[in-house]
This record gives C-alpha cells, sequence and structure tokens, in this order.
C-alpha cells in the first residue's frame, strides 16, 4: 500500500522520472471526460491534476470565487511544481476547472493544449456523434503535435490497458463489500487516486500485486461503522484517515476521483472512437451532467445497498456549484429511503477540530447499527 | 451644482416599454388560471406553441430581488433548509425558494412549471436551471447541448455540432406535442423568424451610437430595453416596432448631443449584471459625472461584435445564409436560421483563450475611462476570469474597480456602504471630486 | 500656516499638526464605536492642548479615514489612499509604492508622475481585519502584542492555520493549542497566515518595488509580521517613524495645499 501512496504523494517526482525513464511527454487534464485512452495510445503520460494543500498568495491576482481544487492547481502550476507538463488537455467540465485550464494558459502560452467539448445532455442521441466527432478532431490533434499517427492497434492496446485497470479496480473495490474487509477506505482512495496519476501498465502491475497481498491479509473485525462518500472531487485521504481514527471506515464511494473515475469499461467496437464515447457519456455521472435522466440517485442508492453501509457522508467542496445544485435532489432521496447522512463543506484544509466533531458525533450516532443491522 | 455641460432629456420611447413590460407580466400571471403551459427556461420557438409562456429563473430573481430583500431572504433560507449551497446563485435560490414555499411575495400562488427547457449553458448554473422544479415535482426537462469550440474555424465540427442542436430542438418540439397534446404553429414560428431578425439591425445601430461623446444612453436605458426581447417573444412584431422607434430617437439625440448625463466627462464600463437591489450607484456614480456606457452584457441585446478588419466595431455574422440567401420554408429550416452556422466561441466562453482580453476591444470602440468589474462570490458565470479580464485592461491603461457581493439577486454579501466608500476611493484616486453631492 | 489632518479609523484614530512642513504634535486614542465622533472630539483636544493651540490657529482641517464624516468640523475629507500618497511622498521623496496595514484594511497605492496614483489596489473581505484578528489571537494565546512582535522569524515549521479565512484560521489555531502545540509555534503559524494573505494583496496588480516601497499603518509595528512579511514578498520595505500617522501626515499636508 505504501507505493500508491509513495506515488500519490510525490507525484511530481514520479512522472519526471516517468518522462526520463521513457523520453515522452505528459499531459496534464482537469476532468475525467478526457478520453485517456486516446492520449496512452499516443505514448504519451495522461496526468490528473490534483491540487495540495499550499498556502496561495499567487493566485488572487487572477482568480476569484475558484472553488479549492481549481485554485490550487493554479497555484501549483504559478510555482512551477507541474513544470514537467509539456501540455493541458480541458474536457468540459465544470466552469472552474475551465477556468483554471485557460489562466494557466495564459500564463504559459506555449503549452500544447486542446479543448474538448463534452456535451451536457449525455443521453442525447446525437450527443454520442458531437463526442466521438470531439474525439476525432482531439485524436488529430494529438497526431499533429507528437508527428506520430494513432493507429487502431495502438488504441485496441490502450483500451485494454485501461479496462484492465477498471477490472482490478473493481476487485479492490468488491473487497469492501465484506463484513469483514481487508482492505481499508483510505487505503482504496490512495490506489484510486495514484491511478490517476500513474502508468497504467505500471499501475496494473502494482495492482495485481497488492490484490494477491490483500487475499493474504487476515480480515478486520475492527472497522466499526460502514461509511459511504459522496460530494466534490478530493485529492488526498485526510477525511478517510480521520474517520478511521474514530471508529469507521469509509467502505464505497460515489466520487469522481473515486469509484466514478473506474466503474465502467470501454466495450469493444470497430468505430474505436465510437465505443471510448459511449463509455466516457455512459460512465456514473458527474454532478455538472446529470441533467435530464436523473442516474445519480438511482447508482447512489444501490452502492449503498450493495456495500451495505450505514451512512453517509456528503463532503462538498465551497463553491461547487454542480453539487451544490444536486444537494437538494440527493438529500429528498436519501431522506424518503431513511438513509442518514451529515452534509459539511469542505475547503483547502480540512480544519481538523471541527471536522473531529462532527465525524464522531455522527458516527456514534449510527453506532447502533453495527449491533441492529 | 455647476451648469451641465450637455442637454439631457427622458426618453420618449419608454413609456411604451413599460407598457409592454406590464402586458407581459399579466400573461405570466393569467398562465395558471388561462390553461397555459408554463415552462421554465427560454427558448426562441416557443411562439410555436399558442398555448406556451417562457419564464426564466434569472428576471425572476432579480426582480424579487429589487422588489422585497426580506421575501427573497426568506426564500433563500427555504433553499438552504433543502439542501442548496449556500453559495449558489442567487436568482435561483430566490425563485426556487418561493417555489418551496408557495407562494410569490404577494402572496399568490406561486406558478408551478409544466416542464423545463434551460437556456443552455453559459455558465455551470445554467447548465443545471430548472433542476429544481424538475426534482421537486416530475414533470419533464430537456437539456440541449451549447456545443463550442475554440481555436481556428474548423468546418466539420461545426457541423456535428451545428447538427446536434437542431437535433435536439427538434425532439423538444416533438416531444411537447406528442406529450402535451399541443400542436405546433409551423407558419406562426417562420414568420417569428423572419420577422425577428429585423431586431438585430436597430438593436446594432443602438449599441453604436454609444460610442459617442456624450453617450446618449446610459447602462440603466439598456438594461430597461434589454429584456424586452425576451419578454415580449408573444408579438414579434411590436418588439420590432419598439426597437425602431427607440433606435430613431437615440439617433437624433446623437445628432443633437442629448446626453444621458449631462455633466459626462468619465466614462465606464461594467461587466454583468449589476446588484439589481442597488442600481442607486449608478446615480452616485454620476455625481462624479462619470456615465455607465454599459457592458458586454448588455450590448449583447444587440447580437455579438467583432473588431472588423478595418479597426471598427461591428456585429459579427453567425447565421450564415439562412434568412438572406435561402428561403425559410420549413420548422427545420427556421430552426437553422435561429440556431445559425458558427460554432465558435459563445458569448460568455468566446474564446476561451481570448476571453482576458474580449472587454479591450470594447474598452476601446466605447472609449472608457474606467472599468468596474463585480465579483459575485456566488454567480460562476458571471465572475469566471473577470480577474485577468482586469488585468489585460489595466495594461491598456484603463483604470478597474473589483467590488464583492453574493450574486446580483442576493444581498446578503454586498456591502453597500463599502462599495460606495470604494467608488469614492476609486474616482478621487483619479483626481475626480464629486460635482454634487 | 498650522494644518491639522485626523485620521478616523476602525480602531483608532489620529489627529496630526501640522506647521510649514513640521510636525508640532499628535494625539491619539481608540475610536469609540459608536461614540465616534466624541471620541474625535477628545483627541482632537488633546492635540490641540499638547500643540499649545486652540482651534481657531487651525487654518485647515481635513479628515480622512473610514469614519471621515465622524469629524464635523473637517473643511475636507479625502480618502485614505490619497492621504497616504501624500505622506509616503513627503517622507521619501523617490518612493514608488505604499502599503498601509491597518485593523480592517490592506491597501496597496502605486504611484504615478507627479501627484498622480496609477493604482489602489484594497483587500477583498476575506483579508479585511488582519489587524483586529492579530489583536484578538493574541487574547487567545494569553500573549501580549509586543510579545508576538519578539518572536523570531523562521520560516513556517509543521503547524499551519488556514490562511484563506480568519474563521478558519482561529480554529485551527484552536485545535493546535488543544493538541498542545506550543504557543509560540501557534503564534507563528498565525503570522504566516496573515502574510500570505497580505502577500495576496500585493501581487493582485503591480507588484510594488523590492526597494522604495513604504510600509505603513498600525500593524507595520509588529515586527514579527513585517519580517515574515519581508521574507514572503522579497520586499524591504521602508518604515517610518510614526508610521501609524501617516494617513494624518498625509490629510494635514493636503491641507497645507
Amino acid at each position: 500500500m505504501e507505493r500508491f501512496r509513495e506515488a500519490l504523494q510525490n507525484r511530481h517526482e514520479y512522472a519526471r522520472n516517468w518522462k526520463k525513464r521513457t523520453g515522452g511527454k505528459v499531459l496534464g487534464y482537469y476532468e475525467p471526460y478526457v478520453p485517456e485512452e486516446i492520449v496512452y495510445a499516443a505514448g504519451i503520460l495522461p496526468v490528473r491534476l490534483l491540487s495540495q494543500h499550499e498556502p496561495d498568495d499567487v493566485t488572487d491576482r487572477q482568480m476569484y470565487g475558484n472553488c479549492a481544487c481549481s485554485r490550487d492547481i493554479l497555484n501549483q502550476f504559478t510555482k512551477g511544481r507541474y513544470d514537467y507538463i509539456d501540455g493541458l488537455i480541458n474536457a468540459e467540465g465544470c466552469q472552474w476547472m475551465l477556468n483554471a485550464f485557460q489562466t494557466t494558459l495564459n500564463n504559459k502560452p506555449d503549452l500544447f493544449n486542446h479543448y474538448i467539448f463534452v456535451p451536457d445532455y449525455v443521453d442525447g442521441r446525437t450527443s454520442k456523434d458531437v463526442m466521438r466527432s470531439e474525439l476525432k478532431v482531439f485524436k488529430k490533434a494529438l497526431e499533429n503535435w507528437t508527428g506520430k499517427p494513432i493507429t487502431d492497434s495502438n488504441l485496441d492496446r490502450a483500451i485494454e490497458v485501461y479496462n484492465t485497470n477498471r477490472r482490478l479496480m473493481r476487485q479492490v473495490y468488491e473487497l469492501r463489500r465484506a463484513d469483514n474487509p481487508v482492505v481499508l477506505g483510505s487505503e482504496a482512495m490512495e490506489m484510486v487516486l495514484a491511478s490517476q496519476v500513474m502508468d497504467k501498465e505500471e499501475m496494473n502491475r502494482l495492482l495485481r500485486d497488492a490484490i494477491a497481498k490483500l487475499a493474504e491479509r487476515k480480515p478486520r473485525s475492527d472497522t466499526g461503522v460502514r461509511l459511504m462518500l459522496i460530494g466534490s472531487p478530493t485529492s488526498d485521504v485526510a477525511l478517510e484517515e480521520l474517520v478511521e481514527s474514530l471508529g469507521a471506515n469509509i467502505v464505497i464511494d460515489e466520487l469522481c476521483t473515486g469509484s466514478c473515475y473506474f466503474w465502467n469499461e470501454v466495450i469493444a467496437q470497430s468505430d474505436r472512437l465510437m465505443a471510448i464515447s459511449l463509455r466516457y457519456l455512459g460512465r456514473p455521472h458527474c454532478a455538472l451532467k446529470d441533467n435530464n435522466w436523473r442516474r445519480r440517485p438511482a447508482h447512489i442508492y444501490q452502492l449503498y445497498e450493495d456495500y451495505q453501509a450505514h451512512g453517509v457522508i456528503i463532503a462538498k467542496q465551497i463553491y461547487c456549484h454542480p453539487h451544490g445544485t444536486d444537494n437538494p435532489l440527493i438529500w429528498k432521496i436519501l431522506r424518503e429511503r431513511n438513509i442518514p447522512f451529515h452534509y459539511f463543506e469542505r475547503d483547502t484544509t480540512l480544519p481538523y477540530e471541527e471536522t473531529r466533531l462532527r465525524m464522531e458525533a455522527f458516527i456514534n450516532m449510527l453506532k447502533p447499527e453495527l449491533v441492529l443491522k | 451644482m455647476k451648469k451641465q455641460r450637455w442637454e439631457t432629456r427622458p426618453l420618449d420611447v419608454w413609456n411604451k416599454a413599460k407598457e409592454m413590460r406590464a402586458k407581459w407580466q399579466q400573461s405570466i400571471d393569467t398562465a395558471a388560471t388561462e390553461r397555459v403551459l408554463l415552462a421554465q427556461g427560454n427558448v426562441g420557438w416557443s411562439i410555436g406553441f399558442p398555448a406556451l409562456r417562457v419564464i426564466e429563473d434569472n428576471p425572476v430573481g432579480a426582480m424579487m430581488a429589487n422588489k422585497s430583500d426580506e421575501f427573497s431572504r426568506i426564500c433563500r433560507v427555504a433553499g438552504e433548509v433543502l439542501g442548496w449551497g449556500r453559495e449558489i446563485c442567487g436568482y435561483q435560490l430566490n425563485c426556487w425558494g418561493a417555489m418551496y414555499l408557495g407562494h410569490q411575495q404577494d402572496g399568490s400562488k406561486f406558478p408551478m412549471r409544466d416542464m423545463v427547457i434551460p437556456f443552455p449553458d453559459p455558465c455551470d448554473q445554467h447548465t443545471k436551471r430548472g433542476q429544481a422544479p424538475m426534482d421537486y415535482s416530475p414533470i419533464p426537462r430537456w437539456q440541449e447541448n451549447w456545443p463550442l469550440y475554440t481555436g481556428p474555424q474548423d468546418t466539420d465540427r461545426e457541423k456535428a455540432m451545428i447538427e446536434d442542436r437542431v437535433y435536439c430542438t427538434l425532439y423538444i418540439i416533438e416531444e411537447i406535442e406528442r406529450i402535451f397534446g399541443q400542436k405546433f404553429d409551423d407558419e406562426r414560428f417562420i414568420e417569428s423568424v423572419k420577422v425577428s431578425g429585423g431586431i438585430h439591425p436597430y438593436a446594432q445601430d443602438v449599441s453604436r451610437f454609444m460610442q459617442h461623446i456624450p453617450s446618449p444612453l446610459s447602462q440603466k436605458d439598456l438594461y430597461s430595453f434589454y429584456t424586452l426581447g425576451g419578454l415580449t417573444k408573444g408579438d414579434p412584431g411590436e418588439t420590432v416596432a419598439i426597437w425602431k422607434a427607440l433606435r430613431d430617437e437615440v439617433e437624433w439625440r446623437v445628432q443633437n448631443n442629448i446626453a444621458a448625463v449631462g455633466n459626462e466627462r468619465y466614462r465606464w464600463m461594467e461587466t454583468h449584471p449589476p446588484p439589481w437591489h442597488f442600481l442607486k450607484y449608478y446615480r452616485y456614480m454620476e455625481k462624479y459625472g462619470a456615465v455607465c456606457i454599459g457592458s458586454q452584457y448588455s450590448h449583447l441585446m444587440a447580437g455579438a461584435f467583432e473588431i472588423k478588419e478595418d479597426g471598427t466595431w461591428g456585429p459579427r455574422e453567425v447565421f450564415g445564409k439562412f434568412g438572406k440567401d435561402r428561403p425559410i420554408k420549413t420548422r427545420e429550416d427556421a430552426i437553422r436560421a435561429m440556431i445559425g452556422t458558427e460554432a465558435r466561441g459563445h458569448r460568455f466562453k468566446d474564446d476561451e483563450v481570448i476571453r482576458p482580453y474580449a472587454l479591450n476591444d470594447f474598452a476601446k470602440a466605447y472609449k472608457v475611462n474606467g472599468a468596474i468589474l463585480p465579483l459575485w462570490r456566488c454567480g460562476v458565470g458571471c465572475t469566471v476570469t473577470r480577474k485577468e479580464q482586469g488585468l489585460r485592461l489595466s495594461e491598456m491603461g484603463v483604470r478597474v474597480l473589483h467590488y464583492e457581493g453574493s450574486q446580483p439577486g442576493d444581498r446578503t454579501d454586498l456591502d453597500e456602504n463599502r462599495l460606495l466608500d470604494q467608488l469614492d476611493v476609486w474616482m478621487e484616486s483619479q483626481g475626480l471630486r464629486k460635482l454634487e453631492d | 500656516m498650522i494644518t491639522a489632518g485626523i485620521d478616523v479609523g476602525i480602531e483608532s484614530l489620529k489627529a496630526v499638526i501640522l506647521k510649514d512642513g513640521k510636525v508640532l504634535a499628535r494625539g491619539t486614542g481608540l475610536s469609540g464605536g459608536a461614540n465616534r465622533a466624541k471620541a474625535v472630539e477628545q483627541v482632537w483636544s488633546d492635540a490641540l492642548a499638547a500643540a499649545g493651540l486652540s482651534p481657531s490657529d487651525v487654518s485647515r482641517v481635513i479628515a480622512t479615514g473610514q469614519g471621515k464624516h465622524d469629524v464635523r468640523f473637517a473643511d475636507d475629507r479625502v480618502v485614505e489612499p490619497v492621504a497616504d500618497a501624500r505622506a509616503a511622498r513627503f517622507l521619501y521623496p523617490g518612493v514608488t509604492a505604499v502599503v498601509d496595514i491597518g485593523a480592517d484594511q490592506v491597501r496597496l497605492v502605486t504611484l504615478g508622475k507627479g501627484d498622480s496614483i496609477m493604482e489602489v489596489v484594497m483587500n477583498q473581505k476575506c483579508a479585511a481585519g488582519l489587524g483586529i484578528f492579530l489583536k484578538s489571537m493574541a487574547r487567545t494565546l494569553g500573549m501580549t502584542l509586543e510579545e508576538i512582535s519578539r518572536l523570531p522569524d523562521n520560516s513556517p515549521g509543521d503547524a499551519a492555520v488556514n490562511d484563506g479565512c480568519s474563521v478558519f484560521a482561529e480554529m485551527d489555531a484552536l485545535g493546535l493549542l488543544n493538541r498542545n502545540t506550543p504557543r509560540e509555534e501557534v503564534a507563528r503559524a498565525i503570522i504566516e497566515a496573515i502574510v500570505v494573505r497580505i502577500n495576496s494583496i500585493l501581487n493582485e496588480k503591480i507588484r510594488p518595488a523590492e526597494a522604495a516601497t513604504v510600509l505603513v499603518g498600525g500593524v507595520s509595528r509588529n515586527t514579527a509580521v513585517v519580517n515574515a512579511l519581508k521574507r514572503r514578498s522579497g520586499i524591504n520595505f521602508v518604515i517610518p517613524e510614526q508610521a501609524e500617522y501617516a494617513g494624518a501626515l498625509g490629510a494635514a499636508l493636503i491641507a497645507a495645499g
């Protein structure tokens, strides 16, 4: 497990070493709707840009009202942490991330960059055609940049590597369904976060090894209250570790940086670009894309039931507008089904004392479920 | 007070505009009793359904903020209690809070919507528009895409995007026919598209005339007319007539140097909606002889603009050949004419790479000295890239002021006294003292 | 010609009486909250007494500061950046920028050619009240402002508090104390959070020059904050004596013409 933590916490060093080792390029991306398979097929390492918690006295000049996730990414770029990045991709997601993308480019106009429109009406009949058209343009742009074509066989290989990663992560998550799990929420979350900054092939090797080792672990009977975590994207496991120190364990999440990242696979078809389009349009919806046909409530409820959770933590990032607008429906659904939940807002840092108090109270409220359920 | 530099006089055409707004308000209020359908949203083809009224939560939220701060607060609290983020758009919180409470400010029943067709997204909030009524009671919602791209023109890319929008629009119309048993009046719709195209030349002239020194109109005047286009979909002919009347009157004002602000000596621009509950700050600035010549937002009534090759500021042609070289005969023709042929850029995301510079062209054309760029903490579309736009304007020598607030429809975080102090600091630090108390 | 300037801030007010470019007397006191007008009268009267003058000896009085309208006898009022700029130019003719850190506001005034001002940047609300915050945290830590001022400036340790919001910062500080972090370390974390906020304002538009930038206002007397700010910003601030009287001095100079 330490290897995943190491890769996540020292992700800049990891990427620099990868570049040295392979001679390849690194593209940073903001939203999980970026078709990573196409990037990987071009021999480029796609890296999700994740916030760190650093004092910020440089972004106010260019940003106002941004969520901490987007702001801190600019902070890191300005301070040179991401100096190894060769280019940026933004696949239409939320506006703050689009802003972070553009603002960084205003500072670094020489970076390769590309914008992909992703339909907000993901279910529309012609939405998949728009998406496919965008992926075609994106593929061409990458080919022009690298000077090398991306063949069908490159794409097939990339799809297989990514699908393997998704299957392996699902295996890890399945282990969390056990009454006495062998893997803690913080560990699982670190794995999925690490996979967003690592070369997937290398990650798959580590995952296979970790799954084998997990099979030898003794199931834990002390993990306590089972919690589900939903809300805005995260970039570390501070909340998961806090919860574990208080007699509970996060057994499942519905987070953009968590389960939603790997939940569904690309189903192969001869039109590879269409196959990839369908995968990204069909993934568990980000709050921003969950519009006409509401899928989030049913998906959340299904996960809650499958993983036998006792309660839900909704951790929204302050200034996160998509999640703020989705909240009323999520609350309504959870209340209708008598699912206990606790809602709070996070910011750049997790205020330790206050969060500890909240979590402790919520967990204590749910403790009787350990006996009753 | 010193003698005025320029003559001023009120607009004659304003009384007609007030009549039109009152008619619109009445039509919304009687929607429920007249058994018409109420759609949350804003679509250009609603005239094809005689029994359909469209209403956006933006103007509703803004009007609520302007009329009663107390009621708006109660509505926002109702929303927050049900889970809305505290920092979500005040327009929505006002409007949907009233829905949760079940009544409007005057005690009358809240007009529940029958369907949702949100205006495609200039901001994340718009993308989620109408989520509240749809989540609250089961009504259909049809989100369209608003596809756009940045970078050099790419007609293939555009084609996929335009086809998607055309399909979505046709689909929504057919669904309304099916679900609500309404018949779409193609003739009426086609006629309105042909006629509505007539507004643009007049609106463009009005916009251009404000480059004149002294400005014949101020931002307050623009706001009075700005929403007319959206409010009067029921009668495009009347709308065109009023725009022509406004255009003719403004042209006369330019020819005779009739000013909006008699002591105009400082021209400033702003961005995005103002604090609707505190419009008196325009009057406060006039005490310094400072006139607000508008914003990119308010001038958008005239459509998209751009700098032409000869350096002048003129309308950007986005509607292609439809309506000009090709006749509009069918429903699809009319929809294609409405949508246009360009998907490159969009008003608020107008090529994000150049958006930080977008205001510079406007500032140059309108000869502004200063710019007020509000920072709306809860308005993502309002605020995104504003700081950078401020930097680019400063580079050009335009003095920029930023002030904070929650959102144009939410009075909570706007410190009105602090804003007035900031305006004093801004003016005096540029060597300008008040001309009147 | 004898002139006077009165700077009425949110916490304290200052008066300066000037004759031919020389300070005759100064006066200071608390702003008095709701009784500001009364506090103004008291400080004015103290300053006149210190100078051995009566009100009619003073040709012109200009008020500045947030409470300038409470100086009912003022002949005119000017905004704070204008007063700051005038004082800075008088004290240091080659100055290019002046930073004023008071109880509730942080201002950066970039000077232009002649008497003009090129740009004014003021804090947004999240950075408001840094001076008041520092005072309140001193009380929470059981330290005086002088003790905090004497803390050596080391680069920040592991202890950190939220640098975006003083309410969160206070909660973080209490959490640290709760976990037995030495109060001096907590104080340093608070100072670091404060200077991050100030440096953010300095980065806003036109960055002040590393030399030739004057620092004034009440917080400029806190050595620990000033040293941390110098380290963080790279600016070697010039701090005049009696820096907290800069606004009043500027107003008095403007009154003299």
